[in-house]
């Protein structure tokens, strides 16, 4: 029987997944029916009974075994992982499936159906499964070497024991509608291929931007061609010239990356102690410096009720006057909405004034938030009040509908539902 | 057909000047700003290629173009931390369930008409459909 042998650094992806016995034909998917704690591997919120099939699969004889939890990227790691591994013929699918994500059909749907033109997997449930990452033959790959053993829904560890086992056994052995027996391993090498992040958030795509997204995504020329065109030579079906071509690529990424620990240790030889013992509190300089230019110090945390409910009101207000700002320069400026609504808020504010000067707070603190309310009340001010003005909708400028951006703005304040007005005002 | 966009951009207009004050807030450092950000940028995209596809007057087009152009920089400048966290997560933002930057976006819901691309899209469809038994070439949906 044809077994191939992997290389221990061959998996390409890193992930929630335990990695058994390379020889193996079966690896197993366990859905992540589960919040999220943090991405892998510091996932620490994994129910016990999940953690549970995963181990008892690799240790009753997978080559892998892990979890699985949307049906984008998620699923890009396991095909980059399976591929890598052509003794890997079957994938079991088993425990519950993710609610909102449905992953377990969109995996079953992309062994059955494959991918389409705008790489959406064909007839999933799921809501955004697309595969923007990976390349497409790693897909194609993915879908000839596996055999799909559906066990979405089932969390019996014995049942899932009984499925691996019977993967690896010489002759045809039943379990529940398949006969299953380790078939040798796929008759091509691995295919060694990691995510290009190209797409980071599949997630957010939209269905609109699909066709824009995949002009970005165009599948280089395969080296294998590039060989056939210097040497007029075809190298086993270009397949073996491509493979040869990743690993190239793979090893040279792996020196790259002794080369720089290597210098990172050389450089932190260099350093002085003193140095030293201040870096040794920073654990990724690099990534530790923001993009954006830091927020000023953080404001005073509010240490009352009291003082939460007049902080809550003022950011609520900002973001009503900015929007107020904002509709006075549009036909809201002529018409009644807007000063009624400006009007409103001045009535607010000026009850939120009394409030603040019947407060518990030192004069200081009531100071400073009458001030931030007076600037708040010249900038209504400067806003229009003419209530008599003609309704835009009435004079055909305002065509939105039956809704209203002034009094929706003035809504926003809605949002702030805690804590309560402090008894005493 | 270009009162959708007008519409469109009034909308996107009072969202972004909300969501900019907000982005002075705690907000900045928070995923449901950067969420609504997100959402705007897209929505402006979307709003452009549906734009670029309509076949309002070409005059109405570029004056529209610009409102867009305008918001989308707006929305790019819109400043948020790097690393974003929900702010009630991590105890900053306590002011119940709701969500400013969220509810800013939700200004939007307030354009109920005229009904968006979906049916003008069809519109165009049909009175294609017809020009083409015709052999007439109509700029605009006709129906003959």
């Amino acid at each position: 029987m044809l077994k191939v042998q992997l290389s221990s650094t061959c998996l390409p992806e890193k992930g929630c997944y335990l990695r058994g016995n390379d020889y193996s034909p079966v690896a197993v998917v366990v859905l992540l029916n589960a919040p999220y704690g943090a991405m892998p591997p510091e996932v620490q919120t994994i129910p016990k009974e999940i953690e549970n099939l995963v181990k008892v699969a690799i240790e009753t004889g997978a080559a892998l075994s892990g979890t699985l939890q949307t049906e984008n990227v998620g699923i890009e790691k396991i095909v980059c992982n399976i591929v890598a591994n052509p003794n890997i013929r079957y994938l079991i699918v088993c425990g519950n499936e993710v609610q909102g994500h449905n992953t377990g059909t969109a995996m079953k749907a992309l062994i059955e159906n494959g991918i389409d033109e705008r790489r959406t997997i064909i007839d999933s449930q799921a809501k955004t499964p697309y595969l923007f990452n990976i390349p497409l033959e790693a897909i194609y790959r993915f879908r000839e070497q596996l055999t799909l053993i559906d066990l979405i829904g089932e969390t019996d560890p014995e049942v899932i024991m009984k499925g691996v086992w019977s993967c690896y056994q010489e002759n045809p052995t039943p379990f529940k509608e398949w006969k299953l027996y380790d078939p040798g391993a796929y008759s091509d090498s691995g295919i060694s291929c990691s995510l290009t992040w190209k797409v980071k958030h599949p997630e957010e795509v939209e269905d609109w931007e699909i066709d824009e997204i995949l002009k970005g995504i165009e599948e280089p020329e395969e080296p294998a061609e590039k060989f056939k065109k210097i040497g007029g030579e075809d190298m086993k079906g270009g397949r073996g010239a491509l493979a040869i071509t990743k690993r190239l690529l793979k090893v040279t990424e792996e020196l790259s990356e002794i080369a720089r620990l290597c210098i990172e240790e050389i450089e932190r030889l260099e350093i002085p102690p003193e140095r030293e013992v201040k870096k040794e509190g920073v654990v990724e300089p690099e990534k530790a410096r923001p993009a954006v230019k830091p927020v000023a110090a953080p404001k005073e945390e509010p240490e009352t009720e009291e003082e939460l409910y007049f902080s809550n009101q003022m950011r609520g207000y900002s973001g009503v006057l900015a929007a107020f700002e904002a509709l006075d320069g549009d036909i809201c400026h002529n018409g009644c909405s807007l000063p009624a609504a400006v009007i409103t808020a001045q009535k607010r504010l000026k009850r939120l004034k009394e409030d603040i000067s019947n407060s518990s707070f030192s004069d200081g603190k009531k100071e400073e938030l009458e001030n931030r309310l007076n600037d708040f009340m010249e900038r209504l001010e400067s806003l229009p009040q003419d209530t008599s003005q003609p309704c835009q909708k009435t004079v055909g400028k305002c065509t939105i509908g039956a809704g209203c951006f002034a009094s929706g703005a003035l809504k926003l304040m809605d949002l702030i539902t805690e804590p309560a007005a402090p008894k005493n005002l | 057909m270009a009162t959708y966009f007008t519409n469109q951009f009034r909308g996107y207009n009072v969202v972004l000047a909300t969501l900019q004050a907000f982005s002075k807030d705690i907000c900045r450092r928070c995923i449901g700003l950067s969420g609504a950000k997100t959402k705007v940028i897209k929505g402006l995209r979307k709003l452009r290629m549906d734009l670029d596809k309509s076949s309002i007057l070409e005059d109405d087009k570029q004056e529209i173009m610009v409102h867009i152009d305008s918001c989308e920089k707006i929305a790019s400048a819109i400043e948020i931390e790097e690393e974003c966290e929900c702010q009630k997560t991590a105890g900053n933002c306590k002011i119940g369930p709701g969500c400013f930057a969220l509810g800013a976006l939700e200004l939007m819901r307030e354009i109920i008409e005229p009904a968006p691309k979906a049916e003008e899209e069809e519109v165009i469809k049909v009175a294609k459909l017809v020009c083409e038994k015709c052999g007439a070439e109509e700029p605009v949906p006709v129906v003959h």
